[in-house]
């Protein structure tokens, strides 16, 4: 219970049943689910990571965590769209000062972020933003271009990167927290995805976007050090969301088939070997993935070295998402054919859990980075590699 | 607790180099020295340094600290996964004592990424083994499984070239499928599925 009086897993036990049932519509639909959304605002869900400091509870990270566990087993897009916000503002809130304080008061008052650093001609390289941002009076404006900017639909403001270039004609990567501004911004093309159809995630073209010096978050250049730092707040909470689709795969699975009489054998299939081999497989794949999370949700992240704690951090992101595509997978199997019905919420898991191995951070350079790093290689040496 | 027995491990490393395990030894001399003490928790932890140095020791002990069938999983699973950390660190060692050839495998992405599954793989092997605690069956055969993946993937990056370093890896392999006290994975299977579906492990018929 927190001192704001809320249980958020209970809460998030209340809302999912009601989650659960609307996610078939809007994933056919490929609708934002603005009503859940509503429901977790006035819930007070979405001030879950405000610090006390800053009138709320500071949910733990494991709080947070458990409770998108099981949002995402109910409808994994909302629970990805707000995770956006939950993390964002932990992350925002981290740092201290001025922009958290107002963030926080914000969010305390119904504000809900989307977070927008992915871009077209990035790929994983998320610290390299191309999104310019040209110093004027009073502030920066700013081009450029964002992909999967999850959430953007029901977002009252906008958390995004861009980088100015400094005397030395370096980038200097920066973040803004913005109301959702009227002016300078343009949705490129609407999320038609085959997964995590109901997350909102567009495309948007950022024109002449003027941003007020105010609204900047951290300092000019130190976004990369900030974002490692707080990086399990990003990387646990997006895991969490992919293992909480894999625990509801499971349980469904489970549901099914010890349910399912089919009449040559008279019995449920629970009984048949094959079905209990893969449902072994799964719950394996599940509970070792859940251990990583938890190791890594339980970990110490003040530690000095940044770059080490990404990485560490990125690798059980990988390795969590690919246990929950894995096991997902071997539901698919153990459901047969009807796991492919557009009325078997599994066929919506399985396209939902894929996701877990294309978001941040790309799993390439997670493997580069941690294979470099094990064999003392220099991470930012030039050439990458020799041949 | 810890230093004794690290320092034991890696006399055991040592003459395993001179010679076939000297496995009777070895338990005699890790006997003596054990924390009688130590709990579940610091015996997994133990288990997995005298791993570091003779897997057929360390299972001997395992062995030895069995008091039923979780603590036998738990303590096995422990010798796997101590037994994959070490073929990560010899081929992890390998690959940078190679640095003066060109090129510089440390440097090429096909042993990065390797490197980094290896690494993955401990880190998850080691979550389940320390947080799952619910069973120890579901840790040992996810371990199982993966530990023999490591040490794949180690001799994999070493190469098979009769060198020092991929004769110890093979006997790391020979350890894992031949030392290791006998496992059914399909029995495991059964178990861990029945359990999952909410079916009794005695009943009969087995199936159906």
């Amino acid at each position: 219970m927190s001192r704001r009086g809320i249980d958020y897993l209970a809460l998030a036990r209340d809302l999912a049943p009601m989650f659960a049932e609307r996610a078939p519509r809007h994933d056919e639909e490929s609708s934002f689910p603005y009503e859940n959304l509503d429901e977790l605002v006035r819930s007070g869900y979405t001030a879950m990571t405000v610090p006390e400091e800053f009138g709320g509870d500071g949910a733990p990270l494991e709080v947070l965590c458990e409770a998108q566990r099981i949002l995402a087993g109910a409808c994994a897009s909302t629970a990805f769209a707000v995770n956006m916000h939950v993390h964002g503002l932990a992350m925002i809130a981290r740092l201290g000062g001025d922009s958290a304080e107002w963030a926080c008061k914000a969010v305390l008052d119904g504000a809900v972020i989307s977070g927008g650093f992915s871009e077209p001609g990035v790929g994983g390289n998320w610290w390299h933003p191309t999104t310019k941002a040209e110093k004027v009076d009073g502030g920066y404006v700013l081009n450029g271009r964002k992909g999967f900017f999850t959430g953007y639909p029901g977002a009252t403001h906008l958390f995004l990167s861009a980088a100015t270039t400094d005397d030395r004609g370096l980038p200097q990567p920066m973040a803004f927290l913005i109301p959702k501004p009227e002016r300078g911004i343009r949705v490129t093309a609407e999320w038609d995805a085959a997964g995590m159809r109901a997350t909102g995630s567009h495309s948007l073209a950022l024109e002449d976007l003027f941003i007020e010096d105010r609204w900047m978050v951290g300092e000019q250049g130190t976004l990369p050090l900030l974002f490692m730092s707080g990086v399990h707040w990003a990387w646990c909470s997006f895991a969490s969301c992919f293992v909480g689709i894999a625990r509801g795969a499971l349980e469904h699975v489970v549901r099914t088939q010890k349910a399912r009489v089919i009449s040559v054998i008279g019995k449920p299939n629970a009984h048949l070997p094959g079905i209990q081999f893969r449902v072994a497989e799964m719950a394996a794949k599940v509970a070792a993935a859940e251990a990583h999370l938890d190791a890594a949700i339980h970990a110490d992240h003040e530690v000095p070295d940044p770059l080490g704690h990404y990485i560490d951090m990125s690798l059980m992101k990988s390795g969590v998402t690919r246990l929950s595509a894995e096991a997902v997978t071997l539901g698919m199997q153990v459901q047969g054919g009807s796991g492919l019905s557009s009325s078997d919420p599994l066929q919506r898991m399985y396209r939902d859990v894929v996701a877990g191995l294309l978001v941040p951070p790309a799993t390439d350079v997670v493997l580069e980075w941690a294979g470099k790093q094990a064999l003392d290689v220099p991470i930012f040496a030039e050439p990458r590699w020799v041949g | 607790m810890f230093e004794p027995i690290a320092e034991l491990a890696a006399v055991f490393d040592k003459r395993s180099l001179d010679g076939p395990d000297a496995v009777a030894d070895n338990f005699a001399e890790l006997r003596e020295i054990w924390p009688a003490e130590a709990t579940v928790a610091e015996n997994v932890e133990l288990l997995r340094v005298v791993a570091g140095g003779c897997g057929p020791t360390a299972f001997a002990m395992a062995a030895a600290l069995t008091e039923d069938e979780d603590t036998g999983n738990r303590y096995t699973a422990a010798v796997l996964l101590g037994l994959a950390e070490r073929a990560y660190r010899l081929a992890i060692q390998a690959i940078k004592d190679r640095a003066s050839i060109s090129p510089d495998p440390a440097r090429l992405p096909g042993t990065q990424f390797a490197v980094a599954k290896m690494r993955a793989a401990i880190a998850t092997m080691t979550a389940v083994l320390t947080r799952h605690t619910a069973d120890a069956l579901v840790p040992r055969f996810f371990i199982a499984t993966e530990a023999e993946q490591v040490i794949s993937i180690a001799y994999g990056i070493v190469g098979a070239s009769g060198s020092e370093v991929s004769t110890r890896i093979g006997q790391i392999w020979n350890d894992i499928k031949a030392s290791a006290p006998p496992f059914n994975a399909d029995l495991a299977r059964e178990l861990i599925g029945k359990a999952a579906l909410g079916i009794d492990p005695n009943e009969t018929p087995r199936w159906l």
